[in-house]
């Protein structure tokens, strides 16, 4: 316990030493939430990887655990594995947004009516939607439907490439909606007389895309975009739930670790904690986990300046050799590339134009080289130097160029398409949704399903639900959950990102914020119940709730910030000179503008706490406070050892999703215009 | 005169429930409404005892973390059998003393020579037997060996159906092979689980032979391979006979055998799936509340209804005899497999053989060098 009070102690003053500057009277509230559960239980993890921690008892070990960690050659494979499917995640869903978001914009009818659909993901709680995607997709045994529609077999227990690329596509599916959302914020930023001379130019789609929307939007979204590739490197659940870390690999097969081919880190940390009671050894893995996130968020950083181009390059080739030297790089032929990299560095800082030109070729080599590897020796050749030299590369290459189609497309055919890709996105949107409603009404307790309609139909299973398993009581209490973390977010978040766009000193949070929601995860999840313990707050709807909102405070502060920011500042300072107090220009001018931020803010935070599973699994021992989430989870049970009532589940997840359907049909105006219209981003 | 009662009644009452004990159970796995039921008989019967049941989802997973972040244990959960190693090595459970049950279960629940738990009911595999498909073809008896086992299987494969249906990598449905080639038990070494003897290599070949060569067997993931026998595609299905109420109330045409034998009359021993009461202080009121939910009554009431085998000898002999599930049920837990209760068990056992499995049978990997791997990983963590 002196050691947990040690611990307490020092990270406080780390804490206050970070952001004391940051105007109290604004930023406390916040900062004490972020404190209590973010940044305190990453300080714990990180101090407890120096001892072998059983609980109750510590005997310090020095670097002996984080140099078992350092050495594990299933460690750097896992690390590998993420990173390409995090790029692959990314990618697409960058890909899709935007298209999506075009396509909203385009559409002289409808569109509203379009973006509900491209929302409606959102309000399917992920562990619904990907039970209920695995089963259409794996079928009996990799035989399903789209088995049939495409051609193979789909068994996500044997097959890498398809366990790999739909567990892809299922990330990107649950992130498109917010991905869309962001998207069609920043396009609102550009200027109406731009978009009008891009069309009496005679600009055909794909070259709007590439010399006005790309080029306008990407640097306002980024952050969001950044942070939704980190938030990737993290994923748990889908693999959890999908392949389990699997199919399995022979070169991932360890001696000290299994690897399997969608064995992410998140999945790697939770298998480790299943082999060991030393959460010494599991805080060192979480604490190496941690410093490939800092290394990535060091370059994330640079990456958004465009003019300090030196700082992005330099960044770029120390976390190549490190990564290189480490083993998850590129190894010793990494020197080739970080030559070319060094070379560019000199030209850029002669200002010599062709320093890009030297970039690309070396990270042309640098992924000529890893595609070889991989030929030979499969996804273990990945190579993590090498993604980020190649995404720095195509970043270079893209900017200030002007793209033009050599491929005159007649417009007939753009909107043929878009008809096209929009079904085809509305049918997976209607897809997990109509295997649902099977479920929810048939009498016969069945999944996969392979027949359109139930051949037995029944209202009993939504009787049952709140008869025998109390689900008003599981709804009213989701619905504490959502009201305690959308006010503490409200409460916390909104005047600290006020004082932020006040104060440039208060902006220090921001950043104290990002690194907290960086390295939280399921690793930080035990020293949080410890604290928890502590403040007595296990086993409380309160303390679900403001672990929710806590989690939910990156992003919510990210959505807030730009859009305070874009608020004309002579309003503010018109107010300074009339004496207007902070609290009264923060309540009075601020609050009023920011509502349709704080709606999206508000609908966000709502979603998370609505789908909140892994909280009340942890902190919850008590029957009668189990949210929805946990009644329905409860329904599934220890699946393969146990009896899963899926009709049941289907008839609860129904009911959860015309629950959210409502708040979203409330706020529907806000979401479709308030914020696009304001550019929320 | 009648508010003098009806104060005195209440304040009677408030005494009642002021001066009651409360105990904290969690329970888990299939039974939750069952159980309950037992439970608000427990309070008609015991006022000055009040029972806080909490159903959770994953047992050793919540249990787990509650070690992890030093949280409140209840004062009694049910547990699997080869949860105990775990619990016992971070020393949180007591030992149990005096608690009559069949020897089967008593075995399940010792570490170290030490009882640990009061056991509760076990679920037992059995072969699942689709009767609509069996159409001319005999159904084998409770005797049967593996050849007809196979026979039947190639016939039913011939017909157009599936032959027979487990799941490949999973070291649940693996032990009772493993165990029936190392002489009924899966091979430990100083507490160790031992992988790479010669008997778990023939399992592995007989895995081999009836996935690969004959293909009588076929492997699904999880949801489809119950699906695929509800929906009548494969005439045998291996599992856990906690499916059988879902079947019956399916209205299925269906029954179940035990394991067959191996040719040379060793059996194939079924794991027997055991969940037993640990408790994690000395209250007197946990183990009264115990004595009463483990009497043959209560096991009678909640077993019969769920298709459970219970730990109560009497509660096992009198639902022997209700009908034919539970009398197969009763005949495979003669020869059925305790699974070891050491943490490494638990711990890595099962992650090592379902790789070694995964990558034998998909021929990515030699057997020896699979079985290798799998104990070197074992013996490194251990």
């Amino acid at each position: 316990m002196s050691l947990f009070f040690s611990v307490l102690f020092v990270s406080a003053i780390i804490f206050l030493f970070l952001t004391a500057r940051a105007r109290p009277f604004y930023t406390f509230a916040l900062a004490f939430l972020i404190f209590l559960i973010s940044f305190f239980p990453i300080i714990w993890g990180a101090t407890i990887s120096f001892f072998d921690f059983f609980p109750s008892s510590a005997h310090f070990v020095g670097l002996k655990n984080l140099s078992l960690a350092f050495t594990d050659p299933g460690l750097s494979l896992s690390i590998k594995i993420t990173s390409m499917w995090a790029l692959i995640v990314l990618s697409l869903k960058l890909v899709i947004s935007y298209i999506l978001a075009l396509s909203i914009l385009s559409l002289k009818k409808f569109s509203k009516f379009l973006y509900m659909i491209v929302l409606t993901p959102w309000a399917i709680p992920a562990y619904i939607s990907i039970i209920v995607w695995t089963a259409l997709i794996s079928g009996y045994g990799g035989e399903s439907l789209f088995s049939k529609l495409l051609g193979m077999n789909f068994n996500l227990s044997s097959n890498i490439p398809a366990a790999f690329l739909w567990t892809a596509f299922i990330s990107v599916w649950l992130g498109v909606p917010m991905m869309t959302m962001v998207i069609l914020s920043s396009m609102q930023t550009i200027s109406p007389a731009l978009k009008d001379l891009s069309k009496m130019e005679g600009l055909d789609p794909y070259e709007r895309v590439m010399n006005l929307y790309l080029p306008n939007t990407l640097p306002i979204a980024f952050p969001y975009i950044f942070l939704s590739f980190l938030g990737s490197f993290k994923e748990f659940t889908i693999f959890f739930l999908m392949t389990n870390g699997g199919p399995s690999m022979a070169s991932g097969f360890g001696e000290r670790s299994i690897v399997g081919a969608t064995t992410s880190v998140g999945v790697f940390i939770y298998n480790k904690f299943y082999s060991t009671r030393n959460y010494g050894v599991i805080a060192a893995y979480s604490v190496v986990v941690g410093v490939v996130m800092f290394i990535l968020l060091v370059i994330g950083w640079n990456y958004r300046f465009h003019r300090k181009k030196n700082s992005l390059i330099v960044s770029t080739i120390i976390a190549h050799a490190l990564f290189d030297l480490w083993g998850v790089g590129s190894g010793m032929f990494g020197i080739v590339p970080i030559l070319f990299y060094g070379i560019s560095l000199i030209f850029f800082s002669k200002r010599a134009m062709y320093f890009k030109k030297i970039f690309v070729a070396g990270a042309s080599i640098d992924l000529a080289h890893m595609l070889f590897e991989m030929s030979k020796y499969g996804i273990s050749a990945v190579s993590l130097s090498t993604i980020i030299s190649v995404i720095v590369a195509l970043t270079l290459s893209f900017e200030g160029k002007i793209h033009v189609s050599f491929l005159k497309i007649p417009n007939l055919f753009w909107k043929g398409a878009k008809m096209v890709w929009l079904s085809f996105w509305s049918i997976t949107v209607f897809l997990p949704i109509w295997s649902v409603l099977f479920m929810a009404f048939s009498k016969n307790n069945i999944i996969p399903i392979d027949s359109f309609f139930p051949s037995s139909f029944t209202l009993a299973n939504f009787s049952i639900l709140f008869h025998d398993y109390g689900f008003l009581n599981a709804l009213k209490n989701t619905l504490i959950i959502s009201i305690i973390a959308i006010s503490t977010v409200f409460l916390t978040i909104f005047p600290a990102a006020w004082a932020a766009v006040d104060s440039k000193r208060a902006i220090r949070l921001g950043g104290v914020i990002v690194f907290a929601s960086l390295f939280s995860g399921m690793h930080t999840l035990i020293p949080l119940a410890i604290t928890f313990n502590f403040l007595h707050l296990m086993n409380t709807l309160f303390g679900i709730g403001i672990a929710v909102a806590a989690h939910s405070a990156a992003i919510s502060y990210f959505l807030l910030y730009p859009f305070l920011s874009s608020i004309p500042k002579n309003l503010n300072e018109a107010a300074k000179l009339d004496g207007a107090s902070g609290f009264v220009r923060m309540t009075r001018i601020y609050l009023p503008i920011a509502i349709p931020s704080l709606t999206t803010v508000g609908i966000f935070v709502l979603m998370e706490a609505w789908n909140s599973f892994i909280f009340p699994l942890i902190f919850l021992s008590s029957q009668r406070l189990y949210p929805v989430s946990m009644m329905l989870y409860n329904l599934i049970g220890e699946y393969g050892t146990s009896y899963s009532q899926w009709n049941l589940f289907g008839a609860g997840s129904i009911l959860n999703m015309v629950v959210i359907g409502m708040f979203f049909l409330i706020s529907r105006k806000k979401i479709t215009s308030g914020v696009i219209s304001k550019g929320g981003i | 005169m009648k508010k003098v009662i009806l104060i005195f009644s209440l304040i009677l009452l408030l005494t009642v429930f002021s001066i009651a004990s409360t105990i904290t159970v969690w329970f888990s796995w299939e039974g939750q409404k069952e159980f309950q039921s037992i439970v608000n008989e427990f309070h008609l019967t015991h006022p000055n005892i009040r029972v806080n049941l909490v159903y959770i989802p994953n047992m050793i997973q919540k249990l787990r973390i509650t070690l992890a972040s030093n949280g409140s244990f209840p004062d009694v959960a049910l547990v699997r059998n080869d949860d105990l190693g775990m619990l016992t090595a971070a020393n949180v459970i007591k030992p149990v003393k005096g608690v009559k049950t069949a020897d089967v279960f008593y075995r399940s629940f010792l570490v170290n020579k030490i009882e640990y738990a009061y056991p509760y009911y076990a679920d037992i595999q059995v072969v699942y037997i689709n009767k609509a498909l069996f159409n001319g073809i005999p159904i084998p008896k409770s005797s049967w060996t593996l050849s007809d086992f196979e026979k039947t299987a190639e016939v039913l494969k011939n017909n157009g159906h599936i032959g027979v249906l487990l799941q490949k990598s999973s070291p649940y449905f693996f032990d009772a092979f493993n165990a029936a080639f190392n002489n009924g038990i899966i091979p430990e070494k100083n507490g160790i689980p031992w992988v790479n003897t010669p008997g778990t290599l023939k399992a592995a070949k007989l895995y081999n032979y009836l996935f690969n060569e004959r293909k009588i067997a076929v492997s699904y993931e999880k949801m489809a391979l119950v699906n695929a026998f509800k929906t009548q595609k494969a005439g045998m299905f291996m599992m856990g006979s906690f499916l059988i109420p879902d079947f019956l109330n399916l209205n299925l045409d269906f029954t179940i055998l035990p394991y067959p034998s191996l040719d040379n009359g060793k059996p194939i021993p079924p794991v027997l799936d055991s969940k037993g009461f640990v408790i994690f202080n000395d209250n007197p009121s946990a183990k009264k509340f115990l004595d009463y939910v483990t009497s043959a009554e209560m096991e009678e009431k909640f077993c019969g209804s769920t298709y459970k085998l219970p730990a109560n000898e009497n509660a096992m002999r009198s639902l022997g005899q209700k009908n034919a599930f539970f009398k197969t049920m009763s005949l495979s837990a003669k020869n059925a497999l305790v699974l070891p209760s050491s943490k490494a068990f638990k711990e890595l056992y099962g992650k090592a053989v379902s790789t070694t499995l995964n990558l034998y049978l998909s021929g990515e990997m030699p057997l020896e060098e699979a079985f290798r791997k799998a104990q070197e990983y074992i013996s490194h963590h251990k």
